[in-house]
Parts: C-alpha cells; structure tokens; sequence
C-alpha cells in the first residue's frame, strides 16, 4: 500500500466520527461571536473628525451605492451594483488628525456603534463647506516624471557587466537577500541566532573569498533584506518582539502573519567592505510590508495592528505604532505624531500603514513618517510617486483602495485617493506612465439573470489620471477567469487570464481614454510572471495545464510571447521543463527578484525539483534567443546541514552575476562558475 | 464556490460574525476530527476547535490571501493541539482515547480504528500533526507553510511517520 492509501485508510476511519459537540456547531459558534464584546460593529461609516472633511465625498459616494443593494443577508444577491463604478477623491488633505483623541475616536467607532443616520446626516451637512475649502487650499504633488519600463538595456546596464536585482520600475530599487556591485557580493546567511551578512569580494574570479560580515547575535531578528547604494549598505530586519508560536519561526509569508512586530533599519558604510561601519539605525512599528528605494532614500512601509481595546484616549501607546530615529533629538521609540495621522474614509480594521522617508547618505536628516488608518496589501511606487493599495470587501464586491503619496527628496505628501473594483494580483498589476496610472484587477461580483446568486469574477483594466479620476477602462474581460500576471509596456500592457486555457490579452492604452483589447491568444496552462526581453519580445514563466479540464501539470513552463503585432500575439515557442520530475517549481513564478538576467541572452532561475530519491535545489540557467528557450545549464551548490538544525539551512539557490563568473548561493555554500561553459572554478564554505 | 468563500472572507473582515459562520460550517467537523484524533481527548478538541474559531474570526484581517483561509483555520488549530499535547503529557490525559458508542458501525473493524489511534498517538506531536495534516488533504508544500518548515523535511518525516505507524499497525497496513 503506498502512502496515499494508507493516509486514505486513516481518512475513512477519521471520517466514521459523527459525534460533534454542539458547543461547537456553526449556530453555537457565531452566536458566540456575536456576543463577543469586540464583535459589535457591522457598518463602516463613521463619524469623522473635522479635518478629514474632504474624504466625505467618498462616504457619500459608497452609500449611494449602498443604497442600492441588499444589505447583510449572506447567501442572498444583492443586486448587481454597477461594476465599473470607480471612486476618486481628489480633494485629499495634506493634513493629518488633529489629536490623538480623534484617532482614538475613529478607532473607537470601528468597534463601537457608528454614529446613528442623524448622525451621519449632521456630519455630512457640516462638511460640506469644509471640502470647498481644503480643496481650494490643496495642490498636487509633482509628477512630471513618470516610470519607465525596465528593459533589457537598463537591467544589464552592459552586456559582460554585473547582474543587478530584477527590479519593476527602473530606477525604483527593491530590498533582496542578495546584493551585489561589480565586485562585492552582500548575502543574508539566515541562522538560528538572527544569521549575518556576509560580504564576499569577488574581484579575482579565480580566488573569491569572504572579505567582512555583520552579525545579529538576536535570536528575533528574521528577514533581512538589503540595498546596496555605492558605498552604502542599508539593512532591513523584523524582529519579533514576542515570538507567540515557541519553536516555530514566523515567517513573513506563512498563513500567520507575523504579529507584535517591528522593522528596523540600518545604515552602513562599507567604502571598506572588510570593515562595514555602522551610521545610523532606525525602527518602526508594524511588519515590513515592502519598501523601496529612489536615489539615496529609502521609503519603508509597515502594517501595524491594534490589539484589543485600547481603553483610554490617554494611552496613546496602546493604540498608535511608534518609531525611532537614532539622528533624531528624541532617540528613543515614540508614537507618530497625530498630525502625521491621516484618518481615511472610514476604518476597515484597526490597522496602520506607516511609510517613512530615511535618507541613506544624509544620514544627519531625520526620517519622515506619515501613517494612514487602513491596510495596505500591495505598494507600488514610480520615481515620484508610492501607491498603497488596500483590498476592501463591500457587499456587492471587492474593490481597491488607492491612496498616493508624492515622495519627493524624502518628504511624503498625500496627494489623493481613489477606489476601484476588483482586487490586484500584485505589485506588476498597476503602473504608472505620463501622468496616467493603470490598474488591472479581478472583481468578485454576482452575476445577473440566471447567474444572479452565483458569485463570478471578472477582469478589469481601469486608466486613471493625474488627479485620479477615471479617464477610460476595460471591464468584464474573460467573466469566469482570473489574472494570472499582468506587465506593462509603456503604452501597452499584457494581461494573462486563467480557467482552462491561457489567452494573453493585448491592450493599448496609447489612449487613457479608450482603452482597448488588441488581441489575445490561447494557449494551455499560465504565466504567473512576463518578464520583457525586448520591445517585442517577452518571457513567461508559469505552469503549463491539461487544455480540457484545466488541471495543471508539473514542471516549470516557459513561453516565448512575439508581441509585435499587437492584433496577433505569438506564442514562438513553449517548453514545460523540468516534466519529467514528480513535481518541479521555481519561485520566479511567483517572487520576480529570484530571476535575474544575466546578459548575452542569459536568464537564471532557482529550481527546486523532487523525484523519488528526494528533494533538490538548484540554479537553472536559460538561454533566450528570438526563437528558442534552452536549458543551459543546472548549477548545484552543496548544502551542508547542521545537526538538528536544517530549518534555517534551507534556502532556494540564488545566482548573481559578477563580469566574467556566476556567483550561486545557498546558506552556506558559494559556487562560482564560469560563464562561458559554466564550469566550477570553486566552491566557498560559509 | 472559491469566488463565494473569498467573499465570504472578505466579509468577515469587515466583522460579520455570519458571513464568518458560513466559512467555518464547511469545516467544523473537520476541525473536530482533526483535534480529536491529535489530542485523543473529546473535551480538549472541543475547547480546541472553539478557540481557534475565535481566535481566526478576531485576526481574520491578519489573514493575507483569502485563497488561503482552509490552510490558516487549520495552522491556528495546529498550534493549539501542538499546545493541548503538552499540556495532556503534562497532566497525563493522553491514552484516554477510547472510541465513542456513537462511532460504532458494525460494517467496521473497531478493533483497527482504535488501533490507527494508538499508532497516531504513539507518534511525536510534529509527527502527528503531518500525517493529519496529510489526512486532511494538505500538500506537502501546504503542510510546510502551516508549520513553517520546508517542504522536503515534511515529506521526509510524513515518510518515516508513515513507517513507524506501519510497524505499530503490525503489518495489517
């Protein structure tokens, strides 16, 4: 019997209980809920402090459309609400709270009753004035300059060069594990005590060797990301400040969440990387939810979660994410000051998000911080520009809030809001170009006629401009399916969909105002990530899938998409590799900065593959020309396990690439290779 | 029915109890069963299942993706078995597990049951909650989120666990 029927037996065996406690029945448990003193607020309006006035004309605007539908009944349709209804508030505040009190308020009416419809009313009445009047007084950050799409010219920089961090938007960096310059390569080596950096110096390619490290001694710190700027080294830890589930690590992607955590930051200088010097260190409350960085300053975003009821509008601790600057005059952690607090439109959960400016080389400037009521659950950010975006659940769908931020030289100014319908896959669902931002979506919403209680998705396209309001948009494309990835090309942006079969849609947004699908193409299985290899050209990494039932089969597709007929997109050629193992997956497909580019037409993957005899990881190298996909080589690193400890020692290969060398790392072992045959030169030990 | 639960997801983090209540009803035996053959104890798997239906209804705005809200209820139970096991070794409770009247049917051979449950319980806590995990339908790569280890040692241990109950089971398995 092999080990599927044997868990199989003890199944049927489990499943021979029928003896459940009612205490525990569905009836029972949300009866329990409801009782809950927590649990008592159903409605999301509320009553709102006089400053943040303006953001009532999004209130208005949501109960318009609340109106419309039937309220509250689970498994009863409302009524279809006008799917491509998008919300612009362009008239946001530059102001924040006024006092604590009103964000004790606003918090203490998300879990207590909302104001009465009376309420709401007089509320409403009086701010009327008031959103003529901050509109009058607000004027929008800059935002000349817009993204540029990062193409194979800019991500190499030169062609026998040095590998760089697979980025979305050029000249917008993003934190990794690794780093390198042309001659130093940083790698977080995570261990049970908090790990190190090590520094590699990889200037003679025949004699690498580990030239400095930082170590964390601090049993919570986990997750260190870094950037590497010139002769600067930022660090990004968490540290857990109770580490709640004993033995286990929480890791920032598992299903638990990481709670009680804070973020810290660490400016070094390693102009001598043997001997890195420490400048300047900064915390902030909440788990890293992502971070990046334009010229020398680094933007970083937390998510912070109330616990409890804070009781007293006094105990401002209890409900207000502090921060710390070691350059600041007060070094020690305070809370936010309420008017760097911006109350939204109404609070969905008791969660902060907080973004500050920390200048890596003027290191003498104190940070800048403004936080928000509300989550955010994807950033994105172009050189002017940080968009928090939040899901939100309405009853008759789900939608995105947008909130942007000018960030200019380090100050971060809320220049507007806006929500759409449908949720974003991730970061590369969203882009912004000439003024215009683009957002792709998936919505959840009921059907009509027929399909009226059935909850279905569709996919949108929406192209909003400088002040956020709707300039054109696609809706209900592909009912039934769900984005997959999404890139943008300057004016063009390609949208993979996913039921049964893959079509890749083309869409030119040349027009912000008209919108249009140019043409598709179908194909089985799925892109999760489309990375441009030229103008016309672009890669997808996914999974490919049984045409008829949509089931989808092992191994690591690869497809060469010719997008230079914009009515007809190509598929040049497709591969599913790695086929031949039980199961085979690279984490390119869903985490873009594993991939890297790696010049001359050469692109690296991690790969983990399983087949009977067990588990392995390596670095997979592939060549891309204009018609083909190869497999070029696999490159294995040892990983040495520690006695009992093979937790911390697991970690999927990742490669960099250094002139002439190919540079793969696992947690403690560097490979390097050449690149011409991708020979061993030498392996390091760590 | 995905669309529906992630709505429903959605919906229970704007604090709605019912919507919260129609997740929970697709699971709760599930949720019983799996306490009940890690814990070997009616009355810990019930106060088990209960708090972990607070407990995920109270951080549901913690819970990411929604597409994941199967494998988050079971990670929050997991822990509390993880937890109710030493506590049981603790106060010696634990080889109380005697089939109840009601699991009775005729068609089955009891004395296997009780076996299985012996050999589960004869396994160490991570060991356990693999293999119910695994019962449960959970991938292995599932299995390694839950309980934040990689995936090629859950599938080394469910291999060994899986071994172990073997040799326990006597070769009936």
């Amino acid at each position: 019997m092999n080990e599927k029927d044997f868990l199989d037996k003890i199944k049927n065996i489990s499943d021979s209980e029928t003896d459940f406690p009612n205490s525990i029945s569905p009836k029972e448990v949300v009866k329990m809920l409801n009782n809950q003193k927590t649990t008592t607020n159903k409605s999301k309006i509320f009553k709102f402090g006089s400053i943040a006035a303006a953001c009532l004309v999004l209130v208005l605007s949501f109960s318009i459309i609340m109106g419309q539908v039937v309220l509250r009944i689970v498994g009863q349709p409302p009524q279809p609400a006008d799917r491509s209804q998008v919300i612009t508030l362009p008239e946001a505040t530059q102001e924040g709270a006024g006092s604590y009190e009103e964000i004790f308020n606003a918090i203490k009416s998300d879990s207590n009753k909302a104001g009465s419809d009376d309420d709401f009313l007089t509320d409403f009445g009086r701010a009327v004035g008031e959103v003529f009047d901050s509109a009058k007084s607000f004027s929008f950050g800059a935002m000349e300059s817009s993204s540029e799409m990062v193409t194979e010219d800019s991500a190499l920089g030169k062609e026998d060069g040095s590998s760089t961090t697979n980025i979305q938007v050029d000249g917008v960096d993003e934190a990794d594990v690794i780093k390198n310059d042309d001659r130093y390569i940083y790698y977080w080596k995570n261990a049970s005590q908090g790990g190190e950096i090590i520094i590699f110096d990889a200037g003679d390619p025949n004699n690498v060797k580990k030239t400095g490290s930082i170590k964390f001694t601090d049993k919570s710190v986990s997750n260190i990301q870094m950037y590497l700027n010139g002769s600067t080294l930022t660090l990004l830890w968490s540290e857990n400040s109770n580490i709640v589930y004993e033995e286990n690590r929480i890791m920032a992607d598992s299903y638990y969440p990481p709670e009680n955590q804070k973020a810290f930051i660490s400016v070094y200088d390693v102009s001598d990387p043997s001997q890195p010097e420490n400048l300047r260190e900064f915390s902030q409350d909440g788990y890293i939810n992502n971070s990046r960085m334009i010229e020398d300053v680094l933007y970083l975003v937390t998510s912070y979660a109330i616990y409890g009821e804070p009781a007293d509008s006094d105990d401002v601790e209890a409900y207000v994410p502090k921060i710390s600057d070691s350059v600041a005059e007060n070094t020690e952690p305070h809370p936010i000051d309420s008017g760097c607090i911006l109350l939204p439109e109404y609070v969905n959960s008791k969660r902060y998000t907080v973004v500050s400016a920390i200048d890596t080389k003027n290191v003498k400037k104190t940070a800048e911080t403004k936080a928000t009521l509300g989550g955010a659950d994807t950033v994105y950010a172009s050189k002017t520009n940080l968009y928090l975006l939040g899901n939100e659940y309405k009853e008759e769908g789900n939608a995105t809030s947008i909130q942007r931020f000018a960030i200019i030289a380090g100050n971060i100014i809320p220049t507007g809001a806006a929500s759409v319908p449908g949720n974003l896959l991730n970061q590369f669902s969203v882009d912004e170009y000439n003024d215009y931002f683009r957002i792709a979506t998936t919505q959840n919403a009921f059907g009509t006629g027929m399909r009226a209680n059935m909850m279905e998705t569709y996919n949108n396209m929406f192209v909003l401009d400088k002040d956020l309001k709707l300039t054109g948009s696609i809706t209900d494309i592909a009912p039934g399916e769900r984005i997959y990835s999404v890139r943008y090309m300057g004016e063009k942006a390609y949208m993979v969909t996913f039921r049964q079969t893959d079509p890749l849609f083309s869409i030119d947004l040349s027009d912000p105002s008209n919108p249009v699908i140019t043409g598709q193409l179908k194909i089985p299985g799925f892109s999760t990530y489309m990375h441009p290899i030229t103008d016309n050209l672009m890669l997808g990494i996914g999974s490919d899938a049984n045409e008829e039932t949509g089931q989808t089969k092992t191994g690591i597709k690869l497809s060469l998409f010719d997008v230079s007929k914009p009515e007809q997109p190509l598929e040049k050629f497709t591969q599913n590799f790695f086929s031949e193992y039980s199961y085979a997956y690279s984490p390119a497909a869903y985490d873009h900065k594993t991939f890297v580019n790696l010049g001359n037409g050469l692109y690296g993957m991690p790969v983990n593959k399983h087949n009977n005899t067990g588990e392995q990881s390596i670095f997979a190298v592939f060549e891309v020309s204009e018609n083909s996909i190869e497999l070029r080589a696999e490159i294995q690193t040892p990983v040495y396990q520690a006695e009992g400890d093979n937790y911390y020692n697991w970690r999927e290969i990742r490669g960099v690439r250094i002139g002439d060398v190919l540079c793969t790392i696992s947690n403690d072992n560097l490979r390097v290779s050449s690149m011409d045959d991708f020979s061993v030169i030498s392996d390091i030990r760590f | 029915m995905d669309e529906l639960q992630k709505h429903l997801v959605g919906l229970a983090k704007g604090r709605d109890a019912e919507a919260f209540g129609k997740l929970y009803e697709t699971l709760w035996t599930d949720l019983y069963k799996f306490a009940l053959y890690c814990l070997g104890n009616r009355e810990e798997a019930e106060d088990a299942v209960q708090d972990t239906a607070i407990d995920a209804f109270n951080n549901i705005h913690k819970l990411r993706s929604e597409d994941s809200f199967r494998a988050w209820i079971f990670a929050i139970l997991s822990r509390k078995c993880k937890r109710g096991i030493r506590k049981l070794i603790e106060t010696r409770k634990i080889s109380e597990l005697k089939p109840s009247d009601s699991t009775y049917d005729p068609s089955q051979d009891i004395q296997l049951s009780i076996e299985v449950r012996e050999a589960l319980l004869e396994l160490k806590s991570e060991e356990r909650l693999i293999i119910l995990l695994s019962v449960h339908g959970f991938k292995a790569i599932e299995i390694s989120k839950i309980l934040n280890k990689p995936d090629g040692t859950i599938r080394s241990k469910r291999h060994r666990a899986i071994e172990k109950m073997r040799i326990n089971l006597g070769g009936e398995f």
